[in-house]
């Protein structure tokens, strides 16, 4: 069983993007409106995640500062972290790129494919 | 007798004489000199003074264009994201993952989400011509077979052919070394594909879509050719402008965003080629030619070396069996 914490200051997105995953895939969720609340959340012992999905705009604290956050934390550095954005402009796709996450995933997802596209960008057979 | 000094008066008069025009022609052309240099000055002045307003006017459209964009980014953005959840709730509820629907319900939800669909591609598709008008898409250039970007797009437009009962064929009058071009792959697939799907979407059941490549000396051509309603003789040029449709309900009824054609357009601009839209000749249907400037390279005979003569392309036969520098016909029937 996966378990994939959602980081989106939009409550409606992370209800949305969890439901996805629950009902096509059948994984777990774990929920976190910002960037502090999702390290923190990353980095309980008790359910550790298999992966994240993060947005990148949010207020406070950006995905791409969180990234580099987690990256510091050896405990949880290893978990791979995918980044949600509606920002679709190239320029955007390249420096996402150059941040050294597992993989950048488009707003709006199709809901019937969200979990096919994080398998796929994380190599995940199952 | 004249004695010697009235000869040396003479004489000094004379030359004080000529001393004295001399001066004056001097000065005459100093005064010249001078205005020449006074006008120069000017002159020098005024394209100093233009180019510093020529310099503010480009700061100033910098400016703007960067206002613009991320103007257009910003809204992009904005409107990506309720799009988000309407389209993710949407697709669970239609897909029944969550229990069926009762079948009108389920009517309302399949309306509710081809519309989501509808804006959000129309969102992209303002996006994107804005980036390409405003310069913010660079073309990434490689060299490119038209006849290979013609298989990929008929290829990918197989599942929407059959769904309209069209049938998809594509023919290459052009020799095997002369289908090679720069171009950006990406961005042409998008035109090939584009014209295709309006291609398909008017023509009549049981008929076909040709897609026909031919080489001249410096340029390639690709036309589309399909059999539908055609395109009144008033309207062929402005087809390319936005959210210009031929009928007002075309957009609604076929899916389309009114920018498929515009971005076509820009496309083609960007690559210093052309596209226009021409009646079929004795008979219904339109004719959507693409032209692009073709150079020769010598390594183009080495890039087809061994490309087989024969391929099976999603369940269509595509034949290419021209010899290199030889006249060729290519066809693919999907």
């Amino acid at each position: 069983m996966r378990l994939i914490l959602i980081i989106d200051d939009e409550a409606d997105i992370r209800e949305v993007a969890a439901l996805s995953l629950e009902a096509t895939a059948g994984w777990e969720t774990i929920t976190a409106s910002s960037g502090p609340d999702g390290i923190r959340a990353a980095a309980d012992p008790k359910r550790r995640p298999h992966a994240i999905l993060m947005d990148v705009m949010m207020p406070g604290m950006d995905g791409p500062t969180a990234f580099r956050l987690l990256q510091q934390n050896p405990e949880i550095s290893g978990i791979p972290v995918l980044l949600l954005t509606a920002k679709v402009q190239g320029v955007d796709q390249r420096r996402f790129a150059g941040l050294g996450v597992a993989g950048v995933l488009f707003k709006p997802f199709d809901p019937l494919t969200l979990a096919a596209q994080i398998s796929q960008a994380l190599g995940w057979k199952d | 007798m004249t004695s010697s000094p009235t000869i040396f008066f003479g004489l000094l008069i004379v030359t004080l004489c000529l001393v004295g025009v001399l001066a004056l022609r001097l000065a005459s052309r100093g005064r010249k000199q001078q205005r020449a240099i006074e006008e120069l000055s000017s002159a020098l002045k005024h394209s100093r003074d233009y180019a510093e307003q020529q310099k503010t006017k480009l700061a100033v459209r910098s400016d703007l264009d960067t206002l613009k964009d991320e103007f257009i980014s910003t809204v992009s953005h904005e409107l990506r994201t309720p799009l988000t959840s309407i389209r993710g709730a949407l697709g669970i509820l239609s897909a029944g993952l969550l229990g069926n629907v009762d079948p009108k319900a389920q009517n309302l939800l399949r309306i509710a989400s081809s519309n989501t669909e509808r804006l959000i591609r129309l969102i992209n598709d303002i996006l994107d011509l804005e980036r390409m008008e405003s310069g913010l898409a660079p073309l990434n250039l490689r060299r490119c077979s038209i006849f290979d970007l013609a298989r990929e797009a008929v290829d990918s437009m197989t599942g929407m052919a059959e769904a309209a009962e069209v049938r998809l064929a594509l023919t290459s009058h052009a020799s095997r070394d002369a289908i090679y071009f720069d171009a950006d792959s990406d961005r042409i697939l998008q035109v090939l594909t584009n014209l295709l799907s309006n291609a398909i979407k008017f023509s009549p059941p049981d008929s076909v879509v040709s897609v026909e490549i031919d080489a001249h000396a410096d340029s390639l051509l690709l036309k589309v050719m399909d059999h539908g309603r055609g395109i009144p003789a008033d309207k062929l040029e402005s087809i390319f402008d936005r959210f210009q449709q031929v009928e007002a309900a075309d957009a609604s009824k076929r899916g389309g965003t009114g920018l498929g054609l515009a971005i076509c357009r820009s496309i083609m601009q960007q690559h210093g080629g052309a596209i226009w839209a021409e009646r079929n000749q004795g008979g219904p249907g339109t004719t959507l030619w693409v032209q692009f400037t073709r150079s020769v390279r010598t390594s183009d005979n080495v890039a087809q070396t061994g490309a087989p003569s024969i391929e099976r392309v999603g369940g269509a036969t595509a034949v290419l069996d021209g010899e290199p520098g030889s006249r060729g016909v290519g066809r693919l029937i999907a």
